[in-house]
């Protein structure tokens, strides 16, 4: 009896969330003799994160990369994530995902009944940073008065706010006009997605400010995971775990890669030697929504 | 077998009659059932499938259209046109097409259009002299023409079979320049028509009149205005825009034209609720059998089909041409849109074709299905207008067939046509 | 089946089609009102309400499955109906009772399986609009298949397989 697991994500083939999945598939063929394969679903081919989310919950679907946004809804201690400068750097992230506290977030997704869901493994999808279309960010005054395009969450638009410039929340799809009619003077991501999403020609002052470091998730639905073997359960999760480090190694190929590409387009990349007015800069958003993390908030701090 | 299921279920019991929406939903849960999918999802899709920002946009653009044919709006662009046209010989069959050039800005319906400027103009026309048959058949060629502007909701629907990766502004701008050229090959082909059979001259309006007519014909086009305007310029979203565009089209029909009156409001809504009721209940449904193509990856067999019977993009163009003409002409353009849109979008990569420009040649073509028998909605509401049977529209039609073929062929390989303005107006 | 108690069903029916309409023209009302006062609250007020956006795309959702309704039972739904012209009596009336039954089915498993995913995701909220949950914004789906079953029940007592919509209804729709 052969069965096919289906995985889905909103990006699209070769992208390392996918790429990962699609490696996973492979490392189960080999172990169960093709008894278990992954067939993948890329690029929104079964909907948004929302859709891909309910369907592993009805058990339509079994593997689902998504942001911590969606799930964040259920297990309310993910979005601890969202606040900004969280992290120091990439690195204390991976740190923290990889040790107790990304270990217990994973398990408030399983054991939370309502999720639905089995929180198999943390995914990479880097540091946002600002980029613009007027001038250098190298101090938070340099913020001030600019437009930024941020993600749909208040937290994000007040993050900008706090910062001096002004958070405008739209959908991704309309960036772009939204950059070029002067609707908003820049917007905020990772090296590969302000590549990808062809903003660099547009706005060609890039400052890797990092406020945001907010880790992915990979899902697997419940409903599939309990009627399940229990040495098929033990080897999903034990493949969930091995792809978090598969992934990542992906990913730092792929910044890389735009990295090289952001530069040679011209982009003026500036590095931020200290964040520390930055981090106190958002200290409002700290105290608007940081407190009921206060104890969560602490350990990550105290993660080496 | 699972995809037998599914588009062979679906055929069949669509053939047999069962309302395409629903022809859709039983064939994506009979194929869901054979595969062991939870029937839950399916019927997430059909509700989700419905829930995106940008389907709003579906409704506005049907209302704002509705309630600029039931106020004046339609007679007041007749009468502009005449102003440009009505002189000439043939005048009034002219004044027909740019009345529909003019009025597709703003129901982007070719029904309601046909509907609006037919009632108009069928009976002015058989009035000077002109033969009934090709009164008709002007009316319903050129109501061709709104499916390819905004506010066309077809376009919206594109956009969002096209899963939201085809902007609607660039749509809207794409059609612009096929539409004044599909406008354009009818006047020609009606000039031609006029002097071979000796139409009859329409009069000169004199300037002091022509000037109060115009005056008098601008407050709808601002609603024109906002739409595209809001649009390009990111002010509004398209589903703002046509939020906007109804509650202005509603004050200037309600306060300004003085059109309707409050106690025709109910039935207003009921028209509009019942046309959105059609639409998107299949657009659910087609949503949901969407979802089951691409659990089966129909659309990458689909793919290495097409990919392996035509080497180069213009066989590949031309074959679905002759088969998005042949299956129009039993099946209506939205349901078309939505079922065959997921289908051929994953391929146009593969040909370097722009998904926009696809976009433009589905819709036109797709239109042409909607004036041929036997499922052709524009042409049944032109005959129920004109009072004349469909057989014998089906037989006179034919000429005007002519200029349609010749645009879709210029539109299919000149991707100019349709490109360059978005590209010129967005970048 | 009595004669009486067919036109006493079908003037429940009546209430029902009426209900259905008057709910779905208020949804449209609505949403035309609320989506120019989102836009209202971002360029005049200077803070964009992130409700309406949400509520109205719910309404509208609503506002589908219960017009379809409606359309069902005013023959309005768009079908290529070729093949019923072709056929004689008793094979058009037989065609009738097949497709029909057809309905009933797709709209037994909108009802079942519709209800059973409005139980899946109720502990599911929707994060833009938190007083629901995801499994309310699915309740129009069986609501829908409820509300057309009745319909298509009143359908087969009546056996009218095959009507003719409305031609004023028709020539004010606007589907192309
Ligand atoms: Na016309
Ligand atoms: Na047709």
């Amino acid at each position: 009896q052969k069965t096919v697991l289906k995985a889905a994500d909103v990006h699209p083939l070769g992208y390392p969330t996918v790429e990962a999945v699609v490696q996973m598939g492979k490392k189960l063929e080999q172990a169960t003799n093709g008894r278990l394969s992954i067939q993948m679903y890329p690029s929104m081919q079964l909907g948004g994160e929302k859709e891909m989310i309910e369907q592993a919950q009805v058990g339509a679907l079994q593997f689902a990369r998504v942001s911590v946004g969606p799930v964040g809804a259920v297990v309310d201690n993910l979005n601890v994530f969202n606040l900004p400068f969280v992290f120091r750097n990439t690195a204390h992230m991976r740190a923290v995902i990889d040790g107790p506290i990304g270990d217990r977030l994973l398990k408030e997704i399983t054991d939370n009944p309502k999720s639905g869901l089995i929180g198999l493994a943390w995914m990479d999808s880097g540091a946002r940073s600002f980029y613009n279309k007027t001038r250098d960010i190298k101090s938070v005054e340099d913020l001030k008065g600019l437009k930024f395009r941020m993600m749909g969450n208040p937290i994000f638009v007040d993050t900008a706010n706090a910062l001096g410039a002004n958070g405008v929340a739209m959908g991704m799809d309309q960036v772009m006009n939204a950059l070029q009619t002067g609707v908003v003077d820049g917007a905020e991501n990772n090296p590969p997605s302000y590549d990808s999403f062809g903003h660099v020609p547009v706005a060609k002052h890039y400052s890797l400010t990092e406020h945001l470091i907010i880790p992915e998730i990979l899902v697997f639905s419940r409903k599939s995971f309990d009627a399940m073997s229990k040495e098929d359960q033990a080897l999903i999760m034990k493949f969930g775990k091995e792809t978090q480090l598969e992934q990542r190694k992906l990913w730092d190929e792929r910044t890389k890669m735009a990295m090289d590409k952001i530069k040679a387009a011209g982009v003026n990349v500036i590095t931020i030697a200290d964040k520390k007015p930055f981090q106190d800069a958002v200290k409002p958003v700290w105290d608007k929504y940081g407190a009921k993390y206060a104890d969560l908030v602490k350990q990550i701090q105290e993660t080496k | 077998m699972e995809i037998l299921i599914l588009i062979g279920g679906f055929t069949v019991v669509c053939l047999l009659g069962m309302p395409v929406a629903y022809a859709l939903g039983i064939a994506s849960i009979a194929a869901a059932l054979y595969t062991d999918i939870p029937l839950e999802a399916v019927m997430l899709k059909v509700a989700g499938g419905m829930s995106g920002f940008s389907l709003l946009a579906i409704p506005f653009f049907i209302l704002a259209g509705a309630i600029m044919a039931l106020g004046g709006m339609a007679t007041r662009l007749v009468n502009l046109a005449k102003v440009f046209v009505g002189a000439i010989r043939g005048g009034l069959a002219l004044v027909n097409i740019v009345a529909s050039t003019m009025f597709g800005c703003l129901s982007g319906s070719s029904v309601a259009d046909t509907a609006a400027v037919g009632s108009v103009m069928i009976p002015q026309m058989i009035k000077a002299g002109y033969p009934r048959l090709f009164a008709v058949n002007v009316t319903i060629s050129g109501s061709l023409q709104p499916l390819l502007v905004p506010p066309s909701h077809n376009m919206v629907i594109y956009s969002i079979a096209a899963g939201g990766t085809v902007s609607i502004g660039a749509m809207f701008m794409a059609g612009i320049i096929p539409t004044l050229l599909l406008g354009a090959s009818l006047v020609i082909l009606v000039l031609y028509v006029a002097k071979r059979d000796n139409f009859p001259k329409g009069e000169a309006i004199p300037l002091r009149q022509a000037f109060k007519i115009a005056v008098d014909a601008i407050w709808g086009l601002t609603t024109v205005a906002i739409i595209l305007g809001g649009i390009t310029s990111g002010v509004f979203t398209p589903t703002e825009s046509g939020a906007i565009a109804c509650v202005w089209a509603f004050f200037v029909t309600m306060f300004v034209y003085k059109d309707i009156t409050w106690a025709e409001l109910p039935m207003l809504l009921g028209r509009v609720t019942r046309t959105v009721g059609m639409v998107m209940i299949m657009i659910g449904f087609s949503i949901s059998f969407g979802y089951m193509m691409a659990i089966l990856r129909i659309p990458a067999i689909a793919t290495e089909f097409f990919v392996n019977i035509s080497h180069n993009k213009y066989m590949f163009l031309l074959y679905i041409n002759i088969l998005l003409l042949a299956l129009g002409t039993f099946m209506d353009l939205a349901p078309m849109l939505l079922i065959c849109t997921p289908i051929f979008l994953p391929i146009l990569p593969a040909f370097g074709i722009d998904p926009v420009h696809f976009g433009i040649i589905m819709i036109l073509n797709l239109g042409i299905g909607l004036l041929t028998p036997p499922v052709g909605p524009t042409m049944v509401v032109g005959c129920a207008i004109g009072r004349v049977s469909m057989e014998a529209v089906a037989k006179s039609i034919l000429i005007f067939y002519i200029p349609m073929i010749i645009v879709l062929m210029l539109v299919t390989y000149i991707p100019e046509l349709s490109l360059w303005l978005p590209r010129t107006l967005m970048n | 089946m009595g004669e009486g108690m067919v036109s006493q069903y079908s003037r429940l029916m009546d209430i029902v089609h009426r209900g259905c309409l008057i709910v779905a023209g208020g949804c449209l009302l609505i949403i035309t009102l609320i989506i120019p006062y989102g836009v209202f609250t971002r360029y005049v007020l200077n803070s964009a309400a992130s409700w309406p956006e949400p509520l109205a795309t719910l309404l509208m959702i609503v506002m589908s499955f219960i017009s379809a309704v409606v359309c069902y039972r005013e023959y309005l739904h768009i079908g290529v109906g070729v093949l019923p012209a072709f056929l004689n009596e008793p094979y058009k009336t037989a065609l009738g009772w097949l497709l029909e039954a057809l309905m009933l089915l797709t709209n037994l498993f909108m009802l079942w399986w519709g209800l059973k995913l409005v139980a899946t995701t109720y502990n599911q909220i929707i994060p833009e609009f938190p007083v629901l949950s995801v499994g309310i914004s699915y309740l129009p789906v069986p609501l829908g298949g409820g509300l057309t079953i009745l319909f298509i029940i009143e359908r087969m007592m009546k056996g009218q397989f095959f009507q003719e919509a409305d031609a004023e209804t028709v020539s004010t729709l606007t589907t192309e």
